[in-house]
Order: C-alpha cells, then structure tokens, then sequence
C-alpha cells in the first residue's frame, strides 16, 4: 500500500513537471480571429473572408466596438434603443463600454494583448502610444473612405486631418471626436446677495478680490469663493487669462521658442494668486484637497458658496438645483477680468478634440462599418442626434424639438442606454444656440439665454491658446517626461503651490531648473524642432 | 507567569474615576465608529436637496427611497450583485478547498523537495508579471469574458497558505505522528486531526477570501468586457464616481442623451449603493469575529 502510495505521489510530480514545461515552452502568438471578437481568442486558420454585401444579402453589418462612458456603466444589450438601430441601419453593434476613468489603462490592455475590436476610442496620434501602433499597423487607414464619404471628412476641418496624418507614412488612421473649441469657463456668482450687500459686478482681477473680502467679512458662512468639478486651476483657467495665463498649454518665449505652462511667468503668477487666495480665505479651503469633485458645485447650488468658476454649458444644473433649495436666487455671469497689469482676460481656447477612434486592420467588415458611420451622418442623421419621438424628444406647437428628462424616460431610452451606442458626429452638433434655447425654455429661464450669449461673447472676444500641435512627439517626453514631472514637479504644479503657502517663487523655480537639468531642455528642444511652425493656431 | 490573583482580576476592583475614564473613551470611539454608517444610511433615504442642506444628518431629512429606487431600477446591478454573491460563495469554498492542501503540504518539513517549494509559493508573491503578461495569460485560458476569472486565477493565495501552514506548526507533532503511527495516510492525518482544530484560522482565512471576492474590482474590470458580466464593485464604482464623469463629459454628449437633465443628484444614490455593498459583509462579519480576532495572532505562533 505504501509503494502504492511512493508511486502516485511520482506519478503526480512527473505530471506536475511535465505541466509546467508544457506551460512555459507554449510561446504561440495570440491572433487575433476572423470573428474579431474582442477577447474571443478562437483562432482559425481560414484566410478571412470577405465581408457580406449587405446591399445584395441584407445581412446585417456586424463589428465590435469598443469605447468608454461617462456616465454610469449600466447598459443592457438588447435593449430598444439598440434594436431600433439594427432596424433603421441594418447594423448589429457588440458594444463593450468601460468607465471612462479607467478605459485609458483598459484599452491599452487590450491593445498590448493584440486583441482589437474592430473599432475603439482612443486618444489618437496626441499620445505616442497610439502613434506607435499606427505605425506597427495595427490599425485601418481611412484616407479612400474619407474620400468616399465626404460626411465622415466633415467632422473635422482639413487642418484637423494634417494634424492628425501619419508624418511616416501619410496616411491618416484616426477619426477624431471633435468638441467645441471655445469652451468659456464662467465666473458664475449669486447675483441675489450682491444686489443685498450693494456689491458691484467686479471687472477687475483687484474688484474681484474686493469683492470676495466683502463676502467672507459680512457673510462668514459663505465660502467667497469655489470651483467646480475638477482642477483649480484648470477650472479657473479664463480667470487665469486675466494675468495672460495660459493653463496647461505651451507659449512663445521672447525668443519665439515655445515653452510649457510651468516655465511662462504669467501662468506662474497665477498660480501663486490663487495659493494667496486661499491662505487669505477667498478661494475655497477644499481646493484640490477635496477627493470629491462635486464640494464646489454643492456648496453653490445649496447657497454656501458666493461665486463659482464653472464650465459654461452647467448652467441649467445650477440653475435647476438652486431653484429648489433657495427659490429667489439670481445667478450673474462676471465677465472675462481685467488684470493687475492691464491684460484683458477672455478664454482659453481648447483642442477641440476629445478622444476619436482607430478601426482595426482585422476589421472584417470595414466597409460595412464606414457605410454605417456615414448612414449616422446623413439619412440617419436625425436618430442619431435626437432618438426616438416620444421615446427621446418631444416636438411643440412650433416644430421645436424638446429632449425629455432622463427621469421621465422608459428604461431601454435612458441616457445609459444610448451612450454607449454614440459613434461620430459633425461639429455643428458640439454647439447650438438654438438647442441653447429649447434647453432654458425647459427650465422656466428662457429669458436668461441672452445675457448668457453676451458673456459668452464677451468671453470669447479675447483667445489663449496653447501654441503646442498636440500630435508633436518627443522622444524624450515618452522615455522620461512622466518621470521628470513626477520626480521634479508634481509636489508643485498646480496642486502644491495652490495648497501650501509655504512654497515660495524661489522653491518653485529651483524645481523647474531641476527639471530642466534632468532633462526637461530637451523635450523642449525636441518639441520645438518638431514643430517648426509655432504661430497661432486657428482653430476655435 | 500569570498568578492567580492577576488571572481572577474583578473589573469591580477597577477605580471609580479609571472607570468613567475608560467609559467615556469607548463611547467616543463607539460614536466615531457609527456616525459615518448612520450618516451614510440616512442620506441614502433622504432626498439629494435635503443632503446639501444637511450634510451631517444621522436622521433622514426628507424621507424617500428614490435612491433605491434607481439602484433596482436596472437589473444589470441585480445581476452584477448574484454574480458577487457566486464569486464571493463559490470562490471561497474553492480557495479553503485549495489553500488548506497546500499549507498542509507546505508544513511537512520532511517531505523532500519542501524547501524548493515554498520558493515556488513565495517568489510570486513577491513579484508579479503585470497587467499585459496577466491579460494575455488570461486569454489564452480562454477566461475573458468568463465570470469563471474573478476565482480561478486566484485560487490560492501565497500569503494565505503560508499564514494557515504557521497554524499547522502550532499544532503539536505528537498528534499528527501518533496518527501516522496508527496507520493513518496524510489525508486522514488532514481531514480527521488537523482541520477540527484549525476552526479559527479557516474562518480567518475564509474571511480574508470573501472579503477579498467582495470588494474585487479590478480582475472584474479588466478581464470582463462585458458590463452585464460585471461584479457589484465595479458597476457600484461606475454609478458612484462616473456619476460625477457626467458634468465632465457633457461635450461628448447629443439631445438623444440629454445629460443636462438627469436631475438626480450622486450623494444620495452614492450612499444608497454604499449601504447595498457593505451591508452583506456587514451581516456576516459578527459570526467570524470571535474566530478573526483569534485567528489573526494564532498565525504567528510558531513552536
């Protein structure tokens, strides 16, 4: 029995040895299979077929998308929403959708691992990752489509398309999504408590902090002043234009050179304003303290808080949320600043470029897919940006389309069902004073729109942009940028001098020269060697 | 050595003034502890205005129970909390079932090759291949997509095993020899002499695994791309979070999506989904408490 035992105890290890050199000799590439379906790891040794005709068999279009939401990730496939466009657009969509805080990281993942679905958000060539891939052929290039499809080249401006063609091989793999450039950030305040203090509307950078002194003396509950949802200083970033300040963008030096937002002296002064607003008590406490970004919008729309830098377009939400815990507030708009030496601010100007999408060389049906993302542009242009009437919108009396509130929705129609089914879209789509319109007719302040469209106006009379064409590579920046900044700079900018004011001018600048030591003189040699035209953009 | 007067201590015996002392302290700690939990249920039963307005509140101020309301509203997080329940149920029976062979193995000094062995478990613990490696490997098992990956691949934990090897250290040589003396095999010596006395690290170490499936967010996030697939924590992360993502995306956004208008604020569905994530842990945690808090130093006790 015991010999018994001896030998399969043998028997085990001589298995257990032979697993594992099995395991560790099996070196076979993973492929990626006809079926292209993301993480579907069935290869097959048949070439791969050509895709079905749907003109001449009906078959549908099918192909796997892949992309990230920002709202919550609770789509459930089948639903009305999805069959309805498999009804209008003969398409059948395998969508995998992933938080968008973690589809970067997510995506690449699944790109590292060969696996690509047959279309996916991405960054695009701005991030030398995707460039990278671009040019181990990883994904389609699309130059006959867009020739094929003049919808689908409308999404962007022919500069667009330069900016985002292969410097290596010319050809043009990504399709942007493009949003609006002019993106204000206004400096709302509560207009009620003004006109009760006697307090003017400041114009100036010293007015503001007047202004602000006079709240935190008479109102002690109140914080003067907060930001919304993100950054301090990116969502002061039009306040920040007062001081010339162009938040995280590059800018021509005396010499015509461009350098980043950490090396300009404007930018600098006005991230030390800030830090002497908080220590003063003008700028809210939690200010990049806060893991939460929602403090700042809380606190204005519950009437803690004075005035709020937030973006433009929340305007109904604070409206909306005001309205219920204090009925007779008024919201003003302060207008771009004037600053303490005279610069008149305005806004700074965004890539108006949020992510885009690669499709597959595995693509089997790229075709199909390119025909379809043309159907979302032309004849199915009107589900694509409203829906379904009665499911999605309402019409009025006069033609006027009315989306309808996501609580009012059936299930299969809420936001998180059509999300993840979004794909391209026109620029005209990013921005519509008409849609405006409808938006506060809907909330009960109609009458509003137009002093809204003057400060947003004023605001985009005066443009900062960062000079730097975000598809420029360094070869220095992808080794060792994150590493530089992380080593040299991220105790400080923007985050450690708004939050600790015992960091001083001088600290700071014996970090940045650190950084330019280690490295940081060559991204900068690098970038402006390879962008030798540094003039003013002319986008947005 | 403990004598008997220190063994049979009377707490009466205990000053007056020390008493009230202790009292007070606990108190403070009893309040420090509860309030979040109390704060955290009342907003999740209070209306999102009237969370604003009270941010403190251990009492719901406008009762409702729309949080709870949107939470159920799609089943995908019904399923999302089964598929936790299965990982968290079937994949602790599996990890005991795995871990405790092993640490078993691992504690037989003996047996040849044990050295090297213990090398093989530790080594990974120390040092992992990373994500790319780990999704590549996981899709060669074919286990993308497969709710099978939030158990498999962590079928037993290095640290685990070794924790649940020191126990069986503990336990006297002459049990188990005069087993063995008695004709009885390993896994007799395991199964009939061993387990009945390793309750406490079992429970210990059950717990660690569940607690482990429980909160698990990333394996369900990177090896399962399917949402419908997805474990409670990371669909509750999405509601929670990208609900704030929201006002951030809003240029990615067309009327069909009307982002403008989902007026329900995040503070009340955060704490309604906080409360449907912690609760089950909560529930059970009192049952194994006796055998956690025992189990956690009986780990360490070597011979």
């Amino acid at each position: 029995m015991k010999r018994m035992h001896k030998l399969l105890a043998l028997l085990l290890s001589i298995l257990t040895v032979v697993s594992l050199l099995a395991a560790c000799a099996n070196t076979t590439q993973p492929q990626t299979d006809s079926q292209t379906q993301a993480g579907d790891t069935s290869s097959t040794e048949e070439t791969q077929q050509p895709a079905d005709n749907t003109a001449e068999t009906g078959e549908p279009t099918r192909f796997t998308y892949m992309r990230g939401v920002w709202g919550p990730a609770t789509f459930t496939p089948g639903g009305e929403y999805e069959q309805t466009l498999k009804e209008l657009a003969n398409v059948e969509v395998e969508v995998q959708i992933v938080p968008i805080g973690e589809y970067d990281a997510k995506v690449k993942t699944v790109a590292a691992s060969g696996s690509l679905p047959d279309m996916m958000m991405a960054y695009g060539p701005t991030d030398a990752y995707w460039r990278d891939l671009e040019n181990q052929g990883a994904f389609a290039p699309l130059d006959d489509y867009l020739e094929q499809y003049p919808a689908l080249k409308s999404i962007c401006d022919d500069s667009m398309w330069e900016m985002l063609r292969n410097p290596d091989d010319g050809h043009i793999y990504f399709m942007p999504n493009t949003c609006v450039a002019e993106m204000p950030f206004f400096i709302y305040y509560r207009q009620d408590w003004f006109e009760e203090l006697g307090i003017e509307e400041p114009t100036t950078i010293a007015e503001l902090e007047a202004v602000l002194e006079t709240i935190k003396e008479k109102m002690p509950d109140v914080t003067p002043m907060t930001v919304a949802a993100g950054a301090t200083a990116w969502l002061a970033k039009d306040l920040g234009t007062a001081f010339g300040a162009t938040v995280s963008g590059w800018t021509p030096d005396e010499n015509g050179n461009l350098i980043p937002d950490h090396m300009d002296e404007e930018t600098i002064d006005f991230a030390f304003w800030l830090q002497d607003m908080k220590e003063r008590g003008l700028l809210d406490e939690e200010a990049d303290v806060n893991p939460d970004l929602t403090f700042g919008e809380q606190k204005f729309k519950t009437s803690r808080a004075a005035v709020i830098c937030g973006v433009f377009n929340q305007f109904t939400g604070y409206y909306t949320s005001l309205m219920e815990n204090d009925p007779d507030a008024k919201i003003g708009i302060i207008g771009p600043l004037t600053g303490p030496d005279g610069t008149q601010g305005g806004t700074r100007i965004s890539f108006p470029m949020d992510r885009g999408y690669y499709f597959s060389t595995t693509a089997q049906n790229l075709d199909g897919i390119m025909a379809f993302l043309n159907w979302s542009l032309t004849d199915g242009n009107d589900f694509r940006k409203w829906g379904v009437e009665g499911k999605t919108y309402t019409v009025d009396e006069n033609g006027v389309k009315h989306s309808i509130p996501d609580t009012e929705r059936e299930a299969d129609w809420v936001s998180s069902q059509i999300e993840p089914l979004t794909f391209v879209h026109v620029p005209e789509d990013n921005f519509s004073w008409d849609d405006y319109q409808a938006n506060f007719d809907a909330i009960g302040c109609g009458d509003y729109l137009e002093y809204f469209k003057e400060k947003w106006e004023a605001y985009c009379e005066v443009k900062y942009y960062d000079y730097r064409n975000p598809t420029t590579i360094s070869a220095t920046n992808n080794e060792i940028g994150a590493m530089l900044t992380e080593s040299y700079l991220s105790s400080y900018w923007y985050s450690g001098i708004i939050t600790n004011p015992a960091i001083t001018r001088e600290e700071f600048d014996g970090a940045v020269q650190q950084w330019l030591d280690a490295g940081g003189q060559q991204i900068i040699d690098e970038f402006n060697t390879a962008q030798p035209d540094k003039s003013e953009p002319t986008y947005g | 050595m403990v004598n008997k007067k220190e063994r049979h201590h009377n707490p009466m015996d205990t000053p007056r003034y020390a008493q009230v002392v202790i009292g007070c302290i606990l108190a403070a700690a009893t309040i420090v502890c509860l309030y979040p939990f109390l704060n955290v249920f009342a907003k999740s039963l209070s209306e999102a205005h009237a969370i604003y307005t009270n941010p403190t509140m251990i009492v719901p101020h406008s009762f409702t129970l729309e949080a709870y309301e949107y939470i159920f509203s799609t089943s995908v997080l019904l399923k999302s909390f089964a598929i936790s329940v299965f990982s968290t149920v079937v994949g602790t029976i599996l990890n005991l079932l795995f871990t405790i062979p092993t640490a078993y193995s691992l504690s037989r000094n003996h047996a040849p090759g044990s050295k090297l062995l213990l090398w093989f478990v530790v080594i990974p613990m120390l040092f992992g291949a990373g994500l790319i490696p780990q999704y590549i490997l996981m899709k060669n098992l074919h286990l993308l997509d497969n709710i099978l990956v939030l158990i498999l691949p962590g079928l037993i934990s290095p640290f685990n095993a070794i924790l649940m090897r020191n126990f069986f250290w503990s336990i006297p040589d002459s049990l188990t020899e005069a087993a063995l003396i008695d004709g009885a095999s390993e896994l007799k010596v395991l199964t009939n002499i061993l387990l009945p006395l390793s309750k406490p690290i079992i429970a210990t170490i059950g717990l660690f695994y569940a607690v482990g499936h429980w909160n698990d967010y990333f394996t369900g996030l990177y090896y399962i791309n399917d949402n419908t697939k997805w474990p409670l924590q990371v669909l509750l992360k999405s509601i929670i979070v990208d609900l704030n993502a929201m006002n951030m995306g809003t240029q990615n956004f067309n009327n069909a999506i009307d982002i403008g208008k989902v007026t329900l604020q995040p503070e009340n569905i955060k704490a309604a989904t906080i409360i449907f994530a912690t609760v089950p842990i909560v529930l059970v945690y009192p049952f194994l408490q006796k055998y956690f808090t025992k189990g956690i130093i009986l780990g360490a006790v070597k011979q």
